[in-house]
């Protein structure tokens, strides 16, 4: 124990910048927190381009005060490469944060944990859809927008 | 560059016993590949207790060789919790990997990558409700079953 050791191999840095859209709820899972995507970089060995302005997060507030993450992307790459990027993910956020949440503030700061997934048909990035990813990430604040910053990584064994 | 670095912590090592499917297809997705549960177990530093006999993985072979998992099974801990696991992830094969599938037997060497989520009510694992899972697993015939083999790790940053 245990049987397997992982390794991750470092894809890209994501950079992207997102607005945050009137909160919807409390509804049946929880208060619906939808943040568009207004641009982004990804930087990476293998991987460079732009965030497409449109995708987001449509994200979710749980009761027990994490958030579930559900965000869709495009990703384009320098060399002309749509990339479509999906993944959910979680944060647990302090008992503070969701106060400070639930009172319409925005909140930095926060760790973020996600299992990406990759959809590409460019040869040069096939290789994409077929690994599983990690992204781990936090966000700042900046003025009206919050910046999220990741790095992905492909799991191997 | 890389911006985040992850941290894997050591969950649990879980051993499942499946049955070999009839395969379905190919249909609109590819081919389905039902692997039902029939046994198993998890064990950990925090975590130790069985894997009900339903659930399966309604698996998907790709047109382009990947199989696509599509994991929910129970977990009972030995103290009586029942935790809901769920799981998406990948396995990267040759065409000769897949028509070996197929056509009822095991793969050697088969690297499974996944991204579980966790549900449960019991106070003493409502931890896990909280964090992004990655799992490593592999798996090899054993008479007429499939016996897979998988570590678990809590994603931190």
């Amino acid at each position: 124990m245990p049987l397997h050791e992982p390794e991750l191999e470092f894809i890209a840095d994501m950079e992207a910048h997102v607005t945050t859209d009137a909160p919807i709820g409390p509804a049946a899972w929880g208060t619906r927190l939808i943040c568009p995507v207004v641009r982004g970089t990804v930087e990476g060995p293998k991987l460079k381009g732009v965030v497409r302005p449109f995708g987001a997060d449509w994200s979710l507030l749980r009761a027990d005060g994490c958030i579930e993450l559900d965000v869709r992307l495009i990703v384009e790459t320098d060399d002309g490469a749509p990339i479509h990027v999906e993944y959910r993910g979680v944060i647990d956020l302090t008992r503070e944060q969701v106060d400070r949440l639930r009172s319409g503030r925005a909140v930095g700061d926060m760790k973020i944990h996600t299992a990406p997934r990759f959809e590409t048909a460019h040869p040069d990035y096939a290789w994409l859809n077929r690994i599983q990813a990690v992204g781990c990430g936090s966000n700042e604040v900046v003025g009206e927008e919050i910046k999220v910053t990741y790095s992905w990584y492909a799991l191997r064994s | 560059m890389p911006r985040h670095e992850p941290k894997l912590e050591f969950v649990a090592d879980m051993e499942g016993y499946v049955t070999m499917p009839v395969p379905i297809g190919p249909a609109a997705w590819g081919t389905r590949l039902v692997f039902p549960v029939v046994r198993g177990t998890v064990e950990g530093p925090k975590l130790k207790g069985t894997v009900r006999p339903f659930g399966a993985d309604w698996a998907i072979i790709r047109a382009d060789n990947c199989l696509e998992l599509d994991v929910r099974l129970i977990v009972d801990t030995d103290d009586g919790a029942l935790i809901h696991v769920e799981y998406r992830g990948l396995i990267d094969l040759t065409k000769e990997q897949v028509d070996q599938l197929l056509s009822g037997q095991a793969v050697e060497g088969m690297k499974i990558h996944t991204a579980p989520r966790v549900e449960t009510a019991h106070p003493d694992y409502v931890w896990m409700n909280r964090v992004q899972l990655v799992g490593c697993g592999s798996g090899e015939l054993v008479g007429e079953e499939l016996k897979v083999m998988y570590s678990w790790y809590a994603l931190g940053s």
